[in-house]
């Protein structure tokens, strides 16, 4: 992803403009490979701009994960303030207290999740529609380096392409595309044991492009990839690793956003997991997606 | 169970059961589901008149399910009301659709409880 946060554009314009080159404020966003910086500097801002869009996905996954709770307590205190106001008899001071306070904090959570979502829709939004065109190996290829800092360092990663060739392009939006893989990587390494190999396989056949990640950890046991897909939900046999479960949430999100399927099944005939997502450029096999 | 019955399809259990008492304390009548191939199992038995559909499922959106069986849906000239915080993003999902038509509101959650009362009665005697 080229384009900068908001944040880091401010401070590259603050460098711009001190060198008397004033940038239209309404152009499009700016992108860092258009800047003459030193290839340092330009390391660095890709550092801080993987970060803080990370940052802002999570966030926002956080926020549309919250409603669905959100909506069940403000729906059982509407419930609970009309239960109560029907009776006849005059209700404790405690009790109606009580009653008052919870509608006030959840009217209080309703207004925090609204300016969370403004914030969201105001800040940067161009980059998370942002889709590019990119020869999908050479990228992968790419991604390998930053990849292999999310595995243990006694763990082995490995990439394997399967009816692609170098050439070959794909559209869609990479920087959502990176979370995801980073995500079911992490989660691969975090499942398996320390000397596991975890095998990234990229198949493209007829109108789909099918993106496996396998690892041979502890496996979904009885838990469906549904379940460990919602948010905070952790598998069966891995209390003492340590997660908050929100980590498949975030790159299921991700995976509808760019119209892809994320599937988790066991391995049929060893152990652990393959996490593999769907994807499609053609506009009817997306429609089959998300 | 007949066709005024309300058909809630939600896949978090607590927000089934709040709506699923809410409903009951207008004796509203209702079933609520947690996904869609249990929707579907429903849908075998009856169309209903009004469908109220998160957008997020597990597997698969509520639009795709939807779309999916959307054949019976508009021959019942059904209508839906789309449990949706992202209405920009849930209108580009809908468009070209062929539920589109049977959509007839979008209830951002949380939501207040009399609302949703109040467009079930509305859309459930159309």
């Amino acid at each position: 992803m080229n384009e900068l946060h908001p944040l880091l554009t401010s401070l590259v314009e603050e460098f711009l403009n001190e060198g008397n080159k004033v940038r239209d404020s309404t152009s499009v966003p700016l992108d860092f490979t258009q800047i003459q910086l030193n290839q340092n500097t330009k390391y660095l801002l890709t550092q801080i701009n993987a970060h803080l869009s990370y940052d802002h996905f999570v966030s926002s996954v956080l926020e549309h994960e919250l409603r669905t709770p959100l909506a069940g307590i403000v729906s059982t205190v509407q419930l609970l303030q009309a239960q109560l106001e029907a009776y006849e008899t005059e209700l404790s001071d405690s009790l109606q207290k009580w009653c008052d306070r919870l509608v006030k904090l959840s009217t209080r959570m309703e207004f925090l999740l609204e300016n969370m979502k403004q914030l969201h829709n105001n800040d940067y939004s161009t980059q998370s529609v942002g889709r590019q065109t990119r020869k999908l190996t050479s990228w992968l290829t790419n991604e390998r380096k930053s990849l292999g800092e999310l595995i243990k360092s006694s763990q082995i990663l490995d990439l394997e392409f399967q009816m692609l060739d170098e050439s070959f392009e794909y559209t869609t939006n990479y920087h959502l595309l990176s979370i995801i893989l980073g995500t079911l990587v992490e989660n691969a390494s975090k499942y398996s044991p320390g000397n596991a190999r975890i095998d990234i396989f990229l198949e493209h056949s007829q109108e789909f492009l099918r993106i496996k990640v396998i690892d041979n950890g502890v496996g979904l046991g009885v838990n469906s990839s549904e379940n460990l897909i919602k948010a905070f939900q952790r598998g069966q046999k891995v209390e003492h690793i340590e997660g908050s479960g929100l980590g498949l949430s975030i790159a299921h999100a991700a995976a509808q956003r760019i119209q892809a399927q994320l599937l988790l099944y066991n391995n049929e005939n060893m152990a652990g997991t393959t996490a593999e997502l769907i994807l499609s450029n053609n506009e009817i096999c997306q429609k089959t997606l998300f | 169970m007949s066709k005024d019955t309300v058909l809630v399809v939600e896949d978090d259990q607590l927000l089934r059961e709040v709506i699923e008492d809410l409903l009951n304390i207008h004796q509203i009548k209702v079933k609520t589901v947690g996904d869609s191939s249990e929707a579907n199992d429903w849908l075998e038995e009856y169309i209903p008149e009004l469908i109220i559909c998160d957008l997020f499922l597990p597997t698969v959106s509520g639009i795709q399910w939807l779309n999916s069986v959307s054949q019976d849906l508009v021959a019942n000239n059904s209508s839906i009301i789309l449990l949706s915080a992202d209405h920009m993003r849930t209108h580009d999902m809908l468009m070209g659709s062929p539920i589109q038509s049977l959509v007839k509101h979008q209830l951002k959650k949380p939501f207040k409880n009399d609302e949703l009362v109040r467009l079930i009665r509305f859309f459930s005697t159309k």
